[in-house]
């Protein structure tokens, strides 16, 4: 891990603080907090609800390794098969409930 | 290139291929993000005459009709790049370092806010701001009632949220003659009274020199890292 500049920085407020992003569910619960405006903690109790773990599940890579290839939801280091970009996005928006903008975007060009 | 709406104008229709591309194959949420940066539309730089002429010479009433003038050309270049973006499959837009031209910087922001929720009402607007106190360098402008100039955090997320920003991001700007911990409580203070005000996700501003990360090249990660754990557990806010 590096310091050093603006990039650094992020790697060390992630490594400090932050969910875990795609290794666990940190994508989900921003998507929340962009979607419907959940503060925090809502939106951790509506994201483990829809996966059916404890809240503290959700910052588990292991755990969630296993769920995101289950569900379809993309993982970090994708293995052949597993669904990628707009195909993970479909996923996450059927799980979730959300509207994605690109997705809606997608689905209505390619009719 | 400028990260400033202004300049992204000119090459948006370069720019939103790179969005589409990106949407295509990211998974996680990509924000198309720049600044309102009213400084670029006063000359030499663009149309409007410079306040920083005006003022000292005592010319208050035509600098004040100048960052009003700004306003406008800033409000339609922000709608017009958003709203590309937007279309081109952004998951939210970063309106990024609002206020930095004072009050007329952040009245732009707004009014362009408000465009955009009406034009688009699922949108995801992330206003992060400058710093903590709106510099008054109109002085006059109110936004629904309220003068935005002075406004401090607690107060700068009640007129965003009412304007329709979906995340408000306080900026709390660190005090370079001061030690780690006393700039540290400072953005705490600041930040706390934010969370406990805003009805809306807050996430702080914590890039260099502001969040009380330090200003230099290279901040040592131990800092970086007490700050950022510091910041999450005494503020409960919503992310940086």
């Amino acid at each position: 891990m590096g310091d050093g500049d603006p990039a650094g920085v992020a790697i060390t407020h992630a490594m400090a603080s932050g969910m875990g992003g795609m290794r666990t569910s940190g994508d989900l619960v921003a998507r929340m907090q962009m979607t419907r405006g959940m503060k925090i903690a809502e939106a951790k109790r509506y994201v483990a609800n829809k996966l059916g773990v404890s809240v503290a599940e959700l910052t588990d890579a292991a755990v969630m390794w296993e769920i995101r290839q289950n569900l379809g939801l993309g993982v970090v280091y994708s293995k052949r098969g597993l669904p990628k970009g707009m195909e993970a996005k479909h996923h996450i928006a059927q799980l979730l409930g959300i509207e994605i903008n690109s997705l809606n975007r997608f689905r209505q060009r390619a009719g | 290139m400028d990260y400033s709406f202004k300049p992204a104008k000119a090459i948006v229709h370069e720019d939103t291929p790179i969005m589409e591309q990106a949407q295509l194959l990211m998974v996680a949420p990509v924000f198309y993000g720049a600044m309102p940066n009213l400084g670029l539309y006063t000359q030499p730089d663009g149309p409007v005459p410079n306040p920083a002429d005006l003022l000292p010479k005592g010319r208050i009433k035509e600098a004040r009709a100048a960052y009003e003038e700004a306003i406008e050309h800033a409000v339609k270049d922000i709608v017009y790049v958003a709203s590309a973006f937007y279309e081109a499959g952004a998951d939210g837009i970063d309106f990024d370092t609002v206020g930095a031209s004072g009050d007329p910087d952040f009245k732009a922001a707004l009014l362009a806010t408000e465009i955009l929720r009406k034009k688009y009402p699922d949108i995801c607007i992330e206003m992060g701001m400058a710093g903590e106190f709106v510099l008054g360098m109109h002085g006059e402008i109110t936004h629904d009632g309220v003068r935005l100039a002075g406004l401090y955090p607690h107060d700068q997320v009640k007129i965003a949220q009412k304007a329709g920003v979906t995340i408000f991001g306080p900026a709390i700007t660190t005090a370079t003659n001061k030690s780690i911990p006393w700039t540290l409580s400072r953005a705490i203070t600041f930040t706390k009274a934010c969370v406990e005000a805003a009805e809306i996700p807050v996430h702080a501003d914590m890039g260099m020199g502001v969040g009380a990360l330090p200003v230099c090249e290279t901040p040592p990660p131990d800092v970086v890292s007490m700050v950022s754990k510091a910041m999450v557990e005494l503020t409960r806010l919503d992310g940086l």
